[in-house]
């Protein structure tokens, strides 16, 4: 069964209480909006499970909805129970719904629902805080989504000016090492001019699987997104940031990565945390 | 205890009032601080407390101080430089009854103003004899250092170990540098058994390196010979992340392959 017919039973209530497998790509929000639509219409309480050994005298209660949540699930042929609902990022079940990573356009289709209220500048503004991040999405605009859209505008204005929305503009490790990564100078000013908040050694532990990745791009033989699981346009993307270096700047650039930790224990890096990580960021950039 | 023969002797030559109430042990990991640790304890008839998680407690004096002696034992290589300061007053005045065993891998991870507090004793190298008693498999005295090596060794990986020994020797430059990157993850690093030991590779290839210069004098051997010293010097500090060490360490010697030979 594919989402759409899934949405469709749902819709119609004409969805069967026989198990369910839901496979989920990215992360679960998706996934637990639809467990929320079907124990609604079923009008079921939703319990989960952590084991499937704990429904063998429960599976025929219509009054519950179980959801068992598992990395990897294999499908086995006397694994069927009613009102179940399994959860997963890997199944060999071929009749698992699969849920599609949400798409940037999508998560703004949901925004724009709930925040019909405000203006293009404001829905702009708070749509590039909140980025690709859903549960980010939800959290922000269910505070306007209570309001009617004549209000929204004047709610958003108030919390914008309580400085509600500071706290997205904190820019974390991540976003500090793909501009290192990607050697954004212009990105670089915005996040020094907004302050650094974040721990050197985590910087460093973000950075060194990145240049890893180059490495092996640049100078591996044979590499392919297969090779480095990653997928196509991630892999062409790195592709081309690999391409901003020399062989020689990524291995004097992975030298000094893997040196921080002992000069820092060694105490031949004695600064404190901010004067490290701008030693680390000149170094690199 | 097998080996440390002169340290044994001159331990036995003490009475328990003569012995000192300060003593620091010192020996690479594996070298057998823990099991001399036990022997003082037991040649005296005294128990040994290990009291390193509680020792920087405000009222360990009180909490100690009993009727009947005790030895007392803190591992040093499991706190940290500064909670080593605050033990100075502890070490110059032990709790009544009571003596204080440290340990360390290596003196330079010891404050000196608790070194000069204690009465050192540095554990012995070992003979092949003494760590062929640790195992049934008959051994290469140059591969093992210490017992600990010899008892947590997985002997089924001896052959990949110096396989890969004499690749790095014979084939580093010739490899890419991702590859070359790649060596650690054949490591263990926690617990992961079936992988190489670090300790016994860096023996194995420190020997190699040695018998290559000597036969060829090519100056490339040597210069992987003096950074793999290096690396060893650097790995007695066990706080350290020895991955990240590891690959920083297998970048110099990708580099210094390349440079120029």
């Amino acid at each position: 069964m594919d989402i759409k017919e899934l949405k469709s039973k749902i819709k119609d209530k004409c969805l069967t209480n026989d198990m369910l497998v839901f496979q989920y790509t990215d992360n679960k929000w998706l996934v637990n909006n639809y467990i929320q639509g079907i124990a609604s219409v079923r009008n079921q309480e939703i319990v989960h499970i952590d084991s499937l050994n704990n429904l063998n005298n429960l599976y025929d209660d219509n009054n519950y909805l179980y959801v068992y949540e598992v990395d990897e699930f294999e499908q086995d042929d006397y694994v069927k129970f009613n009102n179940l609902i399994v959860v997963t990022k890997k199944t060999n079940s071929f009749n698992a719904v699969v849920f599609p990573k949400l798409e940037t356009w999508q998560i703004q289709d949901y925004l724009k629902l709930r925040l019909n209220g405000l203006s293009k500048e404001e829905f702009d503004c708070i749509s590039n805080l909140i980025q690709q991040d859903i549960y980010l999405a939800t959290n922000e605009s269910s505070k306007l989504a209570i309001f009617p859209d004549a209000t929204q505008s004047n709610i958003f204005d108030l919390l914008q000016k309580e400085g509600n929305y500071d706290y997205l503009k904190t820019f974390n490790a991540f976003e500090l090492s793909n501009t290192i990564i990607k050697k954004d100078p212009t990105k670089l000013q915005e996040i020094l001019n907004n302050g650094l908040n974040i721990e050197p050694m985590a910087l460093i532990g973000i950075l060194l699987p990145q240049y890893r990745k180059l490495i092996k791009v640049k100078m591996g033989n044979n590499v392919t997104a297969e090779s480095l699981n990653m997928n196509p346009k991630a892999f062409s993307a790195l592709t081309y940031y690999a391409s901003k270096y020399s062989c020689n700047e990524l291995v004097n650039t992975y030298e000094f990565l893997t040196s921080i930790d002992y000069r820092v224990k060694e105490g031949l890096l004695d600064m404190d945390k901010n004067s490290l990580l701008n030693y680390i960021i000149v170094n690199l950039f | 205890m097998i080996g440390q023969t002169n340290v044994i002797n001159k331990i036995n030559q003490y009475t328990l009032e003569q012995f000192p109430h300060s003593t620091l042990l010192l020996g690479e990991e594996g070298s057998g601080k823990h099991t001399l640790a036990n022997y003082i304890a037991n040649y005296f008839g005294l128990d040994l407390i290990d009291i390193t998680e509680n020792v920087l407690e405000e009222d360990v004096n009180n909490y100690y101080t009993t009727s009947n002696p005790n030895f007392l034992l803190i591992n040093l290589n499991l706190i940290t430089e500064k909670e080593q300061n605050k033990l100075l007053k502890l070490v110059e005045e032990p709790p009544l009854n009571c003596y204080l065993i440290l340990l360390s891998n290596c003196r330079n991870l010891v404050l000196n103003t608790l070194i000069y507090r204690c009465n050192i004793i540095e554990l012995e190298e070992y003979s092949r004899d003494e760590l062929q008693q640790f195992t049934s498999i008959d051994i290469d005295e140059n591969i093992f250092k210490t017992p600990g090596q010899v008892i947590n060794f997985n002997f089924n990986t001896l052959e990949a170990t110096q396989e890969l020994a004499d690749k790095i020797i014979n084939k580093l430059q010739s490899a890419n540098y991702p590859n070359t990157l790649d060596i650690a993850q054949k490591f263990n690093y926690k617990d992961e058994y079936d992988k190489l030991d670090l300790k016994v590779f860096i023996n194995i290839l420190l020997n190699k390196l040695d018998k290559a210069y000597s036969a060829t004098k090519n100056k490339l051997y040597k210069n992987y010979y003096l950074l793999t010293i290096d690396f060893v010097k650097k790995l007695v500090n066990t706080r350290l992340n020895v991955q990240l060490l590891f690959e920083n360490y297998l970048t110099k010697m990708w580099k210094e392959s390349r440079n120029g030979h």
